[in-house]
């Protein structure tokens, strides 16, 4: 290294350590990532067709028989169901711990209606861990499940950035 | 009255041990855009306390009769010998004039520490590792020829490179003898760079915590802390005014004091990215130099202006 970019190197690290110890605190900004991306233009349908998104299951298809939540082996599935006078079954609240699921498809594999399946949504950050319980019930499931949706699936996040 | 006077100093050393501890590591982590420490206390104050705490239940003391004479004494030496040269600077310019107020002493002090310390820890590291070692050793030894070729600037405005000179020099240049000409503010700075030099001793920590214990360890961490605030306060008594010793002076030291080791460890958070040959380069190149330097202006300006 030549003796003035060493001395230059110097002085601009003191200038740059000053800059942080001195300058004022962390500046956030926010900005908004969205999938599809604008730019690219890619959709859900460009990714890999065994792309694994979280789990979602179709109350509309779903039976109640428990088996999925028999089959989950980390406990990541909760199920609140009644049966009506006609034999039938109804689920009233159906929740998944998103946190917990590690992607093991026991429960897609089990089901017999085929109503649990993967999305291709896979942005996950939330900023509270309750966040990540995705809890269906028959009435709001289309409002719930849009938060984490495929179609509008809208991450933000928050980059740091100094003056 | 005297034992008073020592309890008092050794009490303000601690307290500045702890300071600048908290201080050092605060200034890191807000240089490396991290919070830094902040479980314990108020802003993270009481986490010095909690962690030396710590480092006493880590791992077992050694016996210390086990450890041998040289190393007893080697340790012994590494911790006490900055108290004993902080002890002699405040107390010696203000109260013992008899050596020109200590300052062969401290000379004796720190090259005895040093001596000690190194011929110890020498013969305790294994060949691959001595190369390291004496690299270090050179470093620290350029570092001491910048600092005593700025300090003989104001030793010249001063007439006697002693202690019980320069606090009557201070008087004539009321707390800032670095300002009285260029050369002693040139040499204030160069000096300031080369006690980076110097004091950068974390390496022999690792070397004793390695042959000896990380409690020894942990100890000689505070020897080097003792020794940063030992040398700043010399650097600060030389170029910005000695501590008088009394109550009312203290705000005003401590002020000082702050404000050199918050330089010191700007510095020391700045050039870690640089290898240590480049700051090699640097401190022969430019730091010893630029002292030669402000030593001919200073006797260029003396020669003109008095």
């Amino acid at each position: 290294m030549n003796f003035n970019e060493l001395v230059k190197m110097i002085f601009r690290s003191l200038k740059m350590s000053a800059r942080y110890i001195f300058g004022s605190h962390v500046r956030y900004r926010v900005s908004i990532e969205q999938y599809p991306d604008i730019v690219s233009g890619k959709t859900d349908h460009d990714l890999f067709p065994k792309t694994k998104g979280f789990l979602t299951n179709d109350l509309s298809r779903c039976t109640g028989c428990g088996e999925c939540i028999t089959a989950c082996p980390v406990s990541a599935l909760k199920m609140d169901k009644e049966i009506l006078s006609d034999g039938t079954t109804k689920v009233n609240q159906f929740d998944i711990h998103l946190g917990r699921c590690y992607l093991c498809s026991a429960c897609v594999d089990i089901c017999p209606v085929s109503s649990i399946d993967y999305t291709k949504a896979f942005e996950l950050a939330v900023e509270k861990p309750n966040d990540l319980i995705l809890s269906l019930t028959g009435a709001e499931r289309n409002a719930k499940a849009g938060k984490f949706s495929t179609k509008d699936s809208v991450r933000i996040r928050t980059y740091e950035v100094r003056r | 009255m005297i034992f008073f006077i020592i309890a008092y100093n050794i009490v303000l050393l601690l307290f500045f041990v702890l300071l600048y501890s908290f201080m050092e590591r605060k200034i890191q982590a807000r240089a490396q855009h991290r919070v830094g420490v902040k479980q314990m206390g108020i802003y993270g104050s009481g986490h010095i306390f909690a962690d030396n705490w710590k480092n006493f239940y880590k791992n077992a003391f050694a016996d210390w009769r086990a450890l041998g004479f040289l190393r007893q004494s080697s340790l012994a030496v590494t911790v006490l010998s900055p108290v004993l040269f902080y002890l002699v600077l405040t107390i010696g310019a203000n109260y013992f004039p008899v050596f020109g107020g200590g300052g062969l002493l401290l000379c004796m002090i720190l090259l005895t520490s040093l001596v000690i310390e190194n011929f110890f820890l020498f013969s305790q590291t294994e060949n691959n590792e001595r190369l390291k070692m004496r690299k270090n050793q050179v470093r620290a030894l350029l570092g001491f020829t910048i600092f005593f070729v700025c300090f003989l600037v104001p030793a010249l405005r001063a007439g006697g490179a002693s202690l019980w000179d320069f606090k009557h020099t201070q008087a004539e240049f009321p707390f800032l003898l670095a300002l009285s000409s260029p050369a002693a503010f040139l040499a204030a700075l160069v000096s300031l760079f080369s006690l980076f030099f110097i004091l950068n001793l974390q390496p022999i920590v690792n070397y004793h915590e390695k042959y000896t214990n990380s409690a020894f360890a942990f100890l000689l961490l505070c020897a080097r802390r003792l020794w940063v605030i030992a040398l700043t306060s010399y650097w600060i008594f030389v170029f910005w005014g000695a501590h008088v010793g009394g109550v009312f002076d203290l705000p005003f030291y401590v002020a000082r004091l702050l404000v050199a080791l918050f330089l010191l460890s700007w510095i020391g958070v700045a050039l870690p990215g640089i290898r240590n040959s480049n700051a090699m380069e640097v401190a022969l190149k430019a730091l010893l130099p630029a002292g030669i330097f402000s030593l001919i202006l200073e006797i260029f300006w003396m020669g003109f202006f008095r």
